[in-house]
């Protein structure tokens, strides 16, 4: 249940999107540096949306809550 | 000892958080809500043993179950308000975490009021 390699994960993806992100700004390609910054954020928030999920349902059955 | 995993994970979480929030502050808070739900999911279990003894000692006492699955709902609202409106203040959001948490309060007000509804009863029994 207790996996940190999560933690890793979206630190790494944090490193690797802002360096993605100042390489573009670099090269002059704006809003190619934006895109980038946005596909990080939604694979962030996928990973995040299943743990959530997992969370709720596992506070309702301790809970007895229907 | 669930109470060194607790610490080795919020001091991980605390230096990669502190790497990352100055560039990406956005992917900073989904790390954060990450460490929030997993400390929580640790001490779950626990939580878990503690509610069926309560439970139990509920049971045996005689008091009505209804009332009890209203205590667990305005534990579990409270809890989960909490975290939301945390990590909304989190990003700085504070008019939003404190929305959260008037929801939170309403909804427990709500789910209470069949427990003022039985004070009322029993204070109008005592009084005629």
């Amino acid at each position: 249940m207790l996996s940190v390699d999560l933690i890793f994960k979206i630190a790494g993806l944090a490193i690797i999107v802002s360096v993605l992100h100042s390489v573009l700004k670099q090269a002059g390609k704006e809003e190619y540096a934006w895109l980038v910054t946005l596909t990080g954020i939604v694979i962030v928030l996928t990973l995040v949306t299943g743990l959530v999920a997992e969370f709720f349902n596992s506070v309702r059955s301790t809970f007895q809550l229907p | 000892m669930d109470i060194f995993q607790v610490v080795a994970l919020g001091i991980v979480a605390s230096v990669a958080l502190l790497l990352i929030r100055k560039e990406r502050p956005e992917i900073s808070l989904g790390l954060s809500l990450v460490v929030g739900v997993m400390l929580f999911l640790v001490i779950l279990p626990r939580l878990r043993s503690v509610v069926a003894v309560f439970g139990t000692l509920a049971s045996e006492s005689g008091v009505e179950p209804l009332y009890f699955g209203i205590i667990l709902k305005v534990l579990a609202i409270s809890y989960i308000a909490d975290l939301g409106a945390s990590i909304c203040r989190d990003a700085g959001e504070e008019m939003v975490a404190s929305r959260v948490e008037m929801a939170g309060k309403i909804l427990i007000l709500v789910s209470a009021l069949p427990i003022v509804q039985e004070v009322l009863n029993v204070i109008r029994a005592l009084m005629s």
